[in-house]
This record gives structure tokens, C-alpha cells and sequence, in this order.
């Protein structure tokens, strides 16, 4: 018996030797190929299973306080999306009218719009080459190349490709909750049977690894959540009050797009900006819009984000320019929102993992100890 | 009233709650943290001679014996010395939660084995977020420890100096 325990206490020596001789890096790095690899294959599939997983999680917090006052977990998962459905029915009864009219009123007038948008645009530039005639071959050139992409958005808006995308944003609507249901009611037993697959000796860097992710990444998605939402209903009501055209759809675009850093609450603004230039054809309406954008950005930095994500948690500049570019060309827009968190949320798990590099006694060196204390 | 919500009561928990209450650790908590810490907290099966920690791992967790024997094992000079079986209801390695400090002895599993894991971070998390719990649970950790170095100054004591 006493031999058997040596033997296996330097079999696990050995294991752990061996795990000490493959750098991080190269597991790492071959995991990013990995993950690639899959992204390029199955993107469509990646999101809605990345979505799903990232609302799972936000959700999971509700369903874990259910459970620890007494209630059935599956019951509290039905309860929940019950609860859900009938919060979305509310919101689409109370904001559905005005949004369908906003979006209706949109592509009925965007050929109008875009006509406005160029007689605005050719005014102001005859207005200004009477003032400045040396300015006539730079503006005629910054005209064309605003106009361009107004046209061809009014061009390529043919209902063929809308039909497609509703479609597939409708299956997404659909097996988003249905993973969601699933991954929320079967955790447990999912993370049982992963804990049974972990060899014991680790054990307690697994359950480290998960905890230590578990807290950071959780308070980062439920305070990226919270921000997003006060940004938009924030800028709902600036847009409601300063008198803008589409208040609602502007201000949930402006949450969906405040998850991407400095790039996000820009495109926002600067949609706003192009809607209120239409709609009033002046530019301090357009200041206006500025003046709001960035008294909600400041907002944001300054009193949001310090309560709700917290100032560790963000994504190193270079890395988010990169990411940004990669998942755009990987996903497309809505895979770059979905992207930036998740790639956040990487990083934190990365530093987790160089930590323990650094300190590799943490949990796995055996061999370096040299003192015992109680 | 609680009868009609009987429905939605999770019954299957209440063993694992009592076995909980029954830990010297978790004394005088309400069940309401209990229930929350049974959700919160890792759950491993182990099979009958599977090592948890070894004497000298660094140790960051807390682990509570739920099912099965886990038998502490110290390597001397003389051979492997055991020095507790522990049944479920007993927890081991809880000097992990105060600092991250080498295991003084092994916990081997003597039979089939289901243990509850407390990381030091998740307890780091409650300090910070529940003060209630938190020094609670501290408080049974002191006397626990207190207790230790009741029977180390005894044995220091009785035992013949050099």
C-alpha cells in the first residue's frame, strides 16, 4: 500500500515535470490557431454559441440566487424566461408602435434623405466656393466621396438581402434562448462531469483557474451589461429631449455599439449627428448632438464605468484595435460587439495564466519547496 | 402556503445542507447561505486511493468531506504517519483560506469520495462582499485554530526537550 502511494507520488512528479517543460506560450499559441481555425469555419455558429454562453453566464447570477433560497434550479430557469417573455412582450406593447414607426419612416424616406443630404451637402458647397473659390477642386472631391456611400447604401438596400439578414436574425432569436434555457438548467451537471474529467492532482489549479475567472470575468460581463443599458437609456432621452428624429433606435444603437471602446460611441454619435443634420439641416443642431455624445461619454468614463465595470478590467488599446479588425473581417459588425467582451475577458484569463507562470509553485511545483510550516 | 409551493422546492439538497449545518466551519450560518455556498462551490467525486493534495503543494483551497473517508497522511523520518481519517461533515486544509502556504501533511482518499472545494478567492470575494458570512466563518476559523494551538502547546509540554 505505502509503496503503491510512492509510486504514484512520483508518477504525478513526473507529470508535473513534464507540464513544467512545455513553455505557456506555444499552448497558448497553438490554442489561438485553434480557435481561429474554428472561427473561420463555423462563424455563424461560434456567435450564436458565444452569445448564448455570454447571456447564459449574465443570467446565471439571477438563477444561482433562486436556487440558494430553496427553489428548484429548473424550476427557476422556466420562471425566468417566463418572466422574460413577458417583459419582452411589455416592452415590444409599449415601445413596439413608436419603434415600427421610426424604422417604417426611415426606409420609406431614405431615398428622400439621401437626395437632402446631397442638396444640403451641394448648398453648402456653392455657398462656400462663392466664398473661397480656391477651395472648388477640394471640396467638389470631399462632395463626391461623401455623397458615394449615400447613394450606394440607398442602392444596395434591396429586400432580398434585408429578408436574408431578418432571417437569419431570427434563427439567431430563436436558438440564442434555446441554448441559453439549456446551458442555464444543465451547469451543474455539465461543470459535474468536467470536474469528474479533471485528473485529481489538478484539481486545485483547475478549481483556481475557474474561480479567479469566475469572479473577474462575471463582474466585467454583468458591468459591461448594466453600463450599456444606462448609456442607452441615456441617450434615448438626450435625443427624446433635444428633439432628434428615432430616439429609440438611436439610443439602443448607441448602447449596442458602447460595448466597443472609443470606435462605438463614436459610429453613435456620428450616426445621430447625420440624423440631426438631416432633420434640421443646420450645424448646431450637429454641435448639439456632439455636445450631448461627449457629456455622455464623459458620463460614462467618469461616473458609469467606474461603478459598473470597474477601471482593472480593460482591453489594452493595440489589443482592441486588433481585435476589432480581425473579428470585423472574421464576423462582421455584430461579431465585432460580441467579440470585444469576449477577447476582455481572454485577456483576464491570459493574465491569470502568465500570474501562475510567474509564480509556478502555485498549486503544481512539488520539487521547489524547501520549507513546511503548519 | 408552503405547501402549495411545494412544487418549486428543491427537497434533493436538504441532506447536503444538514451535513453542511453540521461543520464546525459553517456553525450558525443561516440555510440560506448555505444553500448558497452549496451552489457556489465545487464538487468532485474522487475514487478510493486518489491523492487530493500532496504534503508540500502550495495550498489555495478549503476542501469539506461530503461522502467517502479522506485519510491525512504525514511522510516522517519513520515511514508514512497517519494522523486523521476524516468522515463526512470534517473539512482539512483550511490554513489556504488565511495564506497561500505549503500542505504540512497529504490527504489521500480512503474509499469513494465526494468533496466540497472552497478556492481562497471565492472567500477573498465573500470577505469583501459579505461581512455577515465572512466574519462568521473567520470566527469558527479562529477557534478552530485556536484549538491547534491548544494541543501543540500541550504536546510541547509533555513532550521531553532536547
Amino acid at each position: 500500500m505505502k509503496n503503491q502511494e510512492r509510486l504514484n507520488r512520483e508518477l504525478i512528479h513526473e507529470i508535473k515535470k513534464v507540464h513544467h517543460q512545455i513553455p505557456r506560450w506555444i499552448i497558448l499559441t497553438m490554442l489561438l490557431i485553434l480557435l481561429l481555425f474554428f472561427a473561420f469555419h463555423a462563424t455563424s455558429i461560434l456567435i450564436i454559441l458565444l452569445l448564448s454562453g455570454v447571456v447564459a453566464y449574465i443570467l446565471s447570477t439571477i438563477i444561482n440566487k433562486a436556487e440558494s433560497v430553496g427553489m428548484k434550479r429548473t424550476v427557476a430557469v422556466v420562471l425566468l424566461f417566463i418572466l422574460w417573455a413577458g417583459m419582452i412582450t411589455g416592452a415590444e406593447m409599449l415601445l413596439s408602435p413608436y419603434l415600427q414607426e421610426e424604422i417604417k419612416n426611415f426606409y420609406s424616406r431614405l431615398p428622400e434623405i439621401s437626395q437632402q443630404v446631397e442638396q444640403i451637402l451641394t448648398q453648402r458647397s456653392q455657398d462656400s466656393v462663392s466664398a473661397y473659390p480656391v477651395t472648388e477642386d477640394v471640396i467638389r472631391k470631399i462632395l463626391s466621396d461623401l455623397i458615394k456611400p449615400v447613394l450606394f447604401i440607398n442602392k444596395t438596400l434591396n429586400f432580398s438581402e434585408i429578408f436574408s439578414q431578418a432571417a437569419s436574425f431570427f434563427l439567431g432569436l430563436i436558438i440564442v434562448p434555446f441554448f441559453v434555457f439549456f446551458l442555464l438548467k444543465d451547469w451543474p451537471k455539465m461543470l459535474n462531469s468536467i470536474m469528474a474529467a479533471v485528473p485529481s492532482e489538478y484539481v486545485e489549479t483547475t478549481v483556481s483557474l475557474v474561480s479567479e475567472m469566475n469572479i473577474l470575468v462575471g463582474k466585467y460581463l454583468r458591468g459591461l451589461t448594466l453600463d450599456c443599458a444606462l448609456v442607452g437609456i441615456i441617450a434615448t432621452c438626450g435625443l427624446w429631449l433635444s428633439g432628434v428624429n428615432y430616439p429609440i433606435s438611436l439610443g439602443m444603437l448607441t448602447a449596442a455599439a458602447n460595448v466597443v471602446p472609443y470606435l462605438g460611441p463614436l459610429l453613435a454619435g456620428s450616426a445621430a449627428c447625420l440624423i440631426a443634420f438631416i432633420q434640421f439641416g443646420s450645424i448646431s443642431a450637429v454641435v448639439n448632438i456632439i455636445l450631448l455624445y461627449s457629456a455622455i461619454r464623459l458620463m460614462d468614463d467618469l461616473i458609469i464605468q467606474p461603478h459598473t465595470v470597474g477601471k482593472a478590467v480593460k482591453l489594452h488599446p493595440m489589443l482592441l484595435v486588433l481585435t476589432i479588425v480581425i473579428s470585423h473581417k472574421l464576423f462582421g459588425i455584430f461579431g465585432m460587439v460580441i467579440a470585444v467582451p469576449f477577447v476582455t475577458a481572454l485577456q483576464k484569463v491570459a493574465v491569470i495564466i502568465m500570474e501562475r507562470g510567474e509564480h509556478p509553485d502555485a498549486g503544481l511545483a512539488v520539487s521547489r519547496i524547501s520549507h513546511i510550516s503548519l | 402556503m408552503r405547501r402549495f409551493f411545494k412544487w418549486a422546492v428543491d427537497d434533493k439538497k436538504e441532506n447536503e445542507i444538514a451535513l453542511l449545518k453540521s461543520v464546525p466551519l459553517f456553525n450558525s450560518l443561516d440555510k440560506t447561505v448555505l444553500r448558497k455556498l452549496l451552489t457556489d462551490l465545487f464538487k468532485k467525486d474522487y475514487a478510493a486511493g486518489d491523492i487530493v493534495f500532496s504534503e508540500g503543494d502550495m495550498g489555495k483551497a478549503l476542501y469539506v468531506v461530503m461522502d467517502g473517508l479522506v485519510k491525512i497522511v504525514k511522510n516522517t523520518p519513520e515511514g508514512d504517519k497517519t494522523l486523521a481519517v476524516l468522515k463526512p461533515g470534517s473539512y482539512f486544509g483550511e490554513l489556504a483560506l488565511i495564506k497561500e502556504s505549503p500542505r504540512f501533511a497529504s490527504a489521500v482518499t480512503e474509499e469513494k469520495t465526494k468533496l466540497l472545494i472552497m478556492y481562497k478567492s471565492y472567500f477573498d470575494n465573500l470577505i469583501r462582499g459579505d461581512s455577515a458570512i465572512s466574519s462568521r466563518i473567520l470566527l469558527n476559523l479562529v477557534e478552530s485554530l485556536s484549538s491547534y494551538i491548544c494541543v501543540n502547546q500541550d504536546i510541547d509540554m509533555g513532550a521531553p526537550r532536547e
